[in-house]
């Protein structure tokens, strides 16, 4: 007789379904601790905002690089977490399916990313008359002016990203949302399950998926070059937009395991999230840390190698001198530290190893937005225009302010997830019976094999 | 002892031969399956393989590393000649080579060690029958010259299509 | 869905091992055919090496011609290899089963003969082993270790020996079989290579853990060579266009994207010379096709932020460098055939689902994205030595002669005709691959639908 799905203890769908329906009704303590807790650290960092406006203003750009460090470091993370289901869920990968829901879910946070994105906007001048990726310098003036730029385009960028993932997230729990409406005896709406609604669905959510990968690889390129290196004088890193891209998945799939480990012990849901789920994507942990390592060793050869003095200004500024503290715990968290701990067999088929790697990654990531905003908000506005870096800017030392911000982005980011969470189940319930339906375990000569059927 | 080979064109059939064997007294040391094609670990019976081969990699990319280390550190102190405006001894320029050291040396001891744990080239092959590369499963089991009769009938019965005895 | 095709292990061997143990007429005059070819190349060497560099287009400032342009030609196709082999081997892509092998293979002679580039571009070859071998050959003359021409044979050779030794330890089992296939000479000659195999759990356990050990090393030395490669052009502030942070990845993807598309023609090739239809079948090119959006994606993302990157600083020299590449005779229709034939034609066919499963279609784009790529390479080369010295005296044109043509062309006969002669002695498609593709095949009943299902173990 064939075993359900390979996994102790068995389950059936309706078993999962019954399960995720009722744990989704209920609001344990410690979730209403936890959002406490990012409730009012998110208002601390309000506060902290409010204080260092009062205190700084806009004129200035310096004393704002902590706060744009932390909206790069949501939007790199939290932001980007979405990226995990469009990507896996092309690939057919059926290690996903525990793990997409809690990436869509992130998708909220975006709402938080534009709020903070707004004030940002009065720190940055046109991009009239200097150097930025909308060409409007004086060697090419018979351009002539683009409205708006590079304000206008890079919200609209943002606000594109975000709502291609509030979408995905929309239609991706609507078949959810209506299961649990049904048990609980409510109206189920439009959504019932024909074969033609799940084709479309299924269409839809790769359609939308695609779009919002590319808008997010757009998104991060334009907003990381618009609000940093354009603002560093003769700074030209072409890898840089890619490292930012790149950076995206790595935090994305970095949040996305930490989350879910989270979910295993807290959320006590051991029968559906299990070693090889981490055990898959801590292979792609570690191939992205190591393009991590070759994306920043490529951009470093060349300036190394190129010796000009501009060069060697930006990498003191950014590497050796002015941030190297930063740099340092950012390549070797984003790099070392994940590369020795998932170097090993025994490490990645765990549930603690990739979860470690993955704090690794997320704090070094943090390091690394500080790095290279608080750098490049340290030049003086009268500055930017100049044709090289000539003088080395202080080092700015983050001050209670700027700490309550970090903390308090981070924590309202948090915040956010957990309110998503009470309205969209965070399990996917369709992916999983679907998942279960194509699993099971047959006898093959004298051993069981587990059977995985292909989806498409 | 003598070795016996047994050729199945069903590998259910040969399954069920080496569970046979196994409760005929026959362990897991006792036989070897040969087959044209990888199997799932366990399909037949046998044990989990044990082997070193991840050591291989380590002990060449440390050799490599150094050679690589060397190369590049001696050859620029024996002729130390400024380039570029670069120091003599360079890290980047060296640690490239040295990474490619390292996984040359990586590469080429992996190999030794698949040949190694492989124990190939192996001159002393025993029993062995062409049919086995075009699809036959094979089954060699070290027998006493008092049990061979016995063992066949085994493999008769299991379904053995043919059974080779070593000196036939 | 995917269609799947069981046969016995001995028609999987009688048809993959027909070529071998017996070749058609028309394949010693193909032989022929690629060997006059690279029969052509050596002539024209040596000439050159009679005569001098004179006798090839070459002069200031354009120092590096066809000869460079083609070297990082074949560098990018030896990319195939690992990404079709390891990546897929890695991910347990089961799609990637006929494929392996050739892509393998190609890999080898492809870096072989671009490996020969750099010797037959030095005019005096015979001196190329003074600043590449690290030894003091004469008066305390070292290699220069910071120079990225040292680094790129560190790169090559050890890329070169890991896929050689891959392609070696994966024949195994392959030649065990032709042992067992063949009478005489040829016995004796497979009963020495294939080392007493005889298919051993042990033997087989071993075998796929070095696939996976060994696609693990080859990967991270696939990126280095071609980044290597790249740095030849990037670290060099002398030449406008060259001195950019993206070449490393942007010349990876490059390599990858014209890689694969190589391993799609040839598989399409091998499909048709051996009749290897029920083994090489639509759904492999249709996962190929998807593969290569992905990637052909990727390479222009890289390629728009190499452009864009390189107007960003707004200096004269570098906007008149794209100038010229892209606006100006007689660079601008190969910018254009190089647009067109290298992403917007493949690409925009590929998203077709029919298209993708057309054995023409895809032979066609296969090959249209290897032109537009050889054409990306010459334009990264030519047009910004053509402009690379401040005086404008001293800017140049570059017309390659003949002898430059026909050692290009025959690069590309020599490396068919090492093809062939591999495929003449060793299986191109790995038979235990398919036999094990095979064992692994299941089905899953839902509902009414019986769903292809892959067995793994527990």
């Amino acid at each position: 007789m064939e075993r359900r799905n390979g996994h102790p203890p068995e389950f059936t769908v309706a078993e999962y379904v019954k399960d995720l329906a009722n744990r989704h009704a209920i609001t344990g303590p410690r979730y209403r601790r936890w959002l406490w807790i990012t409730g009012l650290l998110f208002l601390s960092g309000v506060v902290g905002f409010v204080a260092r406006a009062a205190i700084d203003g806009f004129d200035e750009r310096q004393p704002w690089g902590y706060f744009a460090a932390t909206m790069a470091f949501l939007l790199t993370t939290f932001v980007s977490a979405p990226v995990v289901a469009v990507a896996f869920r092309m690939a057919g990968a059926h290690w996903r399916r525990p793990m997409v829901r809690i990436a869509e879910l992130y998708s909220v946070v975006g709402v938080l990313v534009v709020v903070m994105f707004i004030p940002m906007l009065f720190m940055v001048p046109s991009a009239h008359n200097r150097r930025t990726m909308w060409f409007q310098g004086d060697t090419l003036g018979s351009m002539g002016k683009i409205f708006g730029a590079p304000h206008v385009y890079d919200i609209l960028a943002l606000v594109a990203v975000v709502i291609a993932g509030l979408a995905m997230l929309w239609f991706s729990a609507k078949a959810d949302r209506t299961q649990i409406r049904s048990r609980a005896g409510e109206s189920v709406g439009t959504w019932l399950g024909s074969w033609k609604q799940w084709n479309v669905l299924w269409k839809g959510l790769v359609m939308l998926g695609g779009l919002y990968f590319m808008m997010l690889i757009m998104t991060q390129a334009l907003i990381s070059i618009d609000f940093s290196m354009a603002l560093v004088p003769g700074w030209r890193d072409a890898i840089f937009p890619a490292q930012q891209a790149l950076a995206s998945l790595h935090g994305g799939l970095a949040i996305t395991i930490l989350t879910l480990y989270l979910l295993r012990r807290y959320g006590h849901m051991e029968q559906y999230i299990h070693m090889e789920h981490f055990w898959a994507a801590s292979k792609i942990l570690l191939a992205l840390s190591l393009l991590w390592f070759y994306f920043w060793w490529s951009g470093f050869i060349v300036f190394w190698y190129g010796r000009t003095p501009l060069e060697q200004n930006l990498l003191d500024l950014l590497m050796f001198k002015t941030y190297k503290w930063y740099f340092y715990l950012a390549f070797g968290l984003s790099f070392l530290a994940p590369l020795l701990t998932l170097l090993w067999n025994s490490v990645r088929r765990s549930t603690f190893g990739p979860t470690l790697a993955s704090v690794f990654i997320l704090t070094g990531l943090l390091f690394d937005k500080m790095r290279v905003y608080v750098a490049a908000f340290s030049i003086p506005n009268a500055d930017i225009t100049d044709h090289a870096l000539a003088v080395l800017p202080a080092t700015n030392i983050p001050d209670v302010f700027d700490l309550m911000m970090v903390v308090g982005g981070i924590s309202g980011a948090v915040f956010l997830f957990l309110l998503a969470a009470r309205v969209v189940p965070i399990m996917s319930i369709w992916e999983m019976s679907q998942g279960i339906k194509l699993r099971t375990v047959r006898r093959f000569l004298r051993i069981d094999m587990i059977v995985m059927g292909r989806s498409e | 002892m003598p070795q016996m080979l047994a050729l199945f064109s069903d590998d259910q059939e040969a399954a069920n031969a080496t569970e046979a064997l196994e409760q005929a007294g026959y362990g897991n040391d006792n036989f070897d399956i040969l087959t044209d094609a990888p199997y799932p670990e366990g399909a037949f019976g046998e044990r989990e393989t044990k082997h070193k081969l991840y050591v291989f990699p380590f002990i060449g990319a440390l050799l490599g590393l150094s050679v690589a280390l060397l190369l590049t550190t001696a050859t620029q102190i024996a002729y130390p000649l400024v380039t570029g405006g670069k120091p003599i001894l360079s890290l980047p320029p060296m640690l490239i080579i040295s990474y490619e050291g390292t996984m040359l040396g990586a590469i080429i001891f992996t190999v030794i060690g698949i040949f190694f744990e492989s124990r190939v080239p192996n001159l002393r092959a025993g029993l062995y029958d062409p049919r086995i590369t075009e699809g036959y499963v094979g089954i060699t089991v070290d027998v006493a010259e008092d049990r061979l009769n016995a063992v066949e009938q085994l493999f008769r019965r299991a379904g053995a299509e043919d059974v080779l005895k070593e000196g036939s | 869905m995917q269609e799947r095709v069981t046969r016995t292990h001995e028609e999987i061997n009688s048809e993959l091992l027909s070529f071998n143990l017996k070749a058609p007429m028309w394949y010693w005059g193909l032989v022929g055919f690629m060997g006059t070819l690279a029969l052509g190349a050596a002539i024209s060497f040596g000439i050159m090496l009679n005569r001098g560099m004179g006798v090839t287009g070459m002069n200031r400032p354009v120092m590096w011609g066809l000869f460079l342009t083609d070297f990082i030609f074949w560098i990018g196709i030896s990319h195939a290899g690992v990404m079709l082999s390891a990546i897929l081997r890695l991910s347990k892509a089961e799609w990637r089963r006929p494929a392996t092998r050739a892509a393998e293979v190609l890999t080898v002679f492809s870096l072989m003969v671009a490996a020969l580039h750099p010797v037959v571009h030095a005019g005096r070859p015979w001196r190329v082993i003074y600043w590449v071998f690290p030894y003091d050959f004469a008066r305390g003359l070292w290699v220069n270790v910071r120079s990225p021409l040292v680094w790129d044979p560190a790169a090559i050779f050890t890329y070169l020996t890991g896929s050689t030794l891959f392609v070696i330890v994966a024949l195994i089992p392959d030649i065990a079989v032709l042992r067992d296939r063949t009478r005489g000479v040829r016995h004796k000659i497979y009963r020495a290579l294939a080392l007493g195999w005889r298919g051993t759990p042990r033997q087989w356990k071993l075998q796929i853990v070095a696939g996976f050990l060994l696609s693990a090393l080859l990967l991270p030395v696939f990126v280095s060579v071609h980044s290597i490669v790249s740095w030849d052009f990037a670290v060099n502030i002398g030449v406008e266009g060259w001195h950019a942070t993206i070449f490393a990845p942007y010349f990876v993807i490059g390599a990858v994207h014209s890689g694969v598309s190589a391993v799609v023609t040839m598989m399409i090739v091998l499909r048709g010379m051996f009749k290897w239809d029920k083994y090489i079948r639509p759904e492999h090119l249709d996962s190929l096709g998807r593969l290569l959006i992905v990637i052909a994606t990727a390479w222009l993302f890289f390629f728009f932020i190499e452009f864009t990157f390189a107007l960003f600083s707004l200096e004269s020299q570098e906007i008149a460098l794209r100038d010229l590449q892209v606006f100006t005779w007689p660079f601008w229709p190969l910018f254009l055939a190089f647009i067109v034939l290298g992403y917007i034609f493949p690409v925009s066919m590929w998203l077709s689902r029919r298209v993708r499963r057309s054995i023409k279609w895809m032979l066609i784009t296969s090959l249209a994205v290897n032109v537009g790529m050889w054409l990306e390479r010459f334009l990264i080369i030519i047009p910004g030595l053509a402009r690379k010295q401040p005086l404008t005296f001293d800017w140049g044109t570059y017309h390659p002669s003949i002898f430059e043509i026909t050692i290009v062309v025959g690069a590309f006969g020599f490396v068919f005709f090492l093809l062939l002669m591999f495929a003449k002695v060793f299986p191109l498609i790995p038979l235990f691959d398919i036999k094990e593709g095979q064992t692994l095949a299941d089905n899953i009943q839902v509902g009414r639908r019986s769903v292809p299902a892959l067995r793994i173990e527990e």
